[in-house]
């Protein structure tokens, strides 16, 4: 679970932006779930190694992004290589018999507010994720990768909610 | 017939889910025009409307779904997705929808088991 992030940069007209990230899932959430196939069967592959998956995506977004400025179509092919290379990069983690989705959001700092939220149906003894939120002076981005098992225990609703409110716009005075 | 039935039952149908995600944000956010309070209420439910919506299909499978609500202000926003699945089972469906005063992004994912 990461913390809030800080505020951007030191200039006299401050964007601030900050964003939380929160997993919970409980039991209680699918009592009235249809269960369309029963347990099949004990999990025989490692965790997901969400540590390792937090440091590639820090390095990912952080060389992507560090330099740029935000321009509509730079922006629009670093999204896509950001979640490609991403992916390939915990592929090659190889942990065995994992599906991986991973979605990366790019977006120009405005006066605008936005949120992005998640809902999972899985299996929490093996399943989870992990989220980078990644600013700079002229533009913010998110990135997450969920990595699910081919398996099933047990149903269970995970909310991820990224709140990530990007419309503060604070003067400060000299 | 038999095995037609198992195999559409079975899979992600992008129309089905497609479907199933336009009537939850219609019915959390259509007609509304955007309010900062309420953005978060209006995520959650798009977003919960949807899962349980496709957890009544009764399919085995996993599913993550993703909502963005931004306001309208003119500026940009990205996103891509990337996956590494099964081909021949997993699928996603990723609505745009907007209005005058923001735009709502969900993507749902289908993971089979």
């Amino acid at each position: 679970m990461q913390g809030p992030v800080g505020p951007v940069g030191t200039q006299r007209d401050l964007w601030e932006l900050w964003g939380y990230v929160g997993a919970m899932g409980t039991a209680g959430d699918c009592e009235g779930i249809q269960r369309p196939v029963e347990n099949t069967g004990t999990w025989p592959g490692g965790r997901f190694p969400v540590a390792a998956v937090d440091e590639i995506l820090r390095e990912v977004l952080g060389s992507a992004l560090r330099e740029q400025r935000y321009e509509p179509g730079p922006c629009r092919e670093a999204a896509k290589d950001i979640a490609e290379v991403v992916k390939a990069r915990v592929k090659a983690l190889q942990v065995p018999r994992y599906k991986i989705v991973v979605v990366a959001h790019i977006g120009q700092l405005g006066q605008q507010s936005l949120q992005i939220s998640s809902r999972c149906l899985w299996d929490p003894h093996t399943d989870t994720f992990s989220s980078y939120v990644f600013k700079n002076t002229s533009l913010f981005a998110v990135a997450n990768v969920y990595g699910t098992s081919g398996i099933f225990h047990k149903w269970c609703f995970a909310s991820t909610f990224l709140k990530f409110q990007a419309a503060f716009f604070r003067k400060f005075s000299p | 017939m038999d095995e037609f039935q198992t195999a559409e039952e079975a899979s992600f149908l992008v129309d089905e889910v497609s479907s199933i995600i336009k009537e939850a944000i219609e019915s959390a956010i259509g007609g509304n025009a955007y309010q900062h309070s309420k953005v978060n209420q209006w995520t959650t439910s798009v977003v919960e409307q949807t899962l349980s919506q496709l957890t009544k299909l009764g399919k085995p499978f996993k599913y993550i779904v993703t909502c963005v609500i931004m306001q309208k202000n003119g500026a940009g926003l990205h996103t891509a997705s990337s996956c590494f699945w099964d081909n021949s089972s997993d699928g996603t469906c990723t609505v745009r929808w907007e209005n005058k005063t923001m735009y709502c992004i969900v993507s749902a994912f289908g993971l089979a088991i």
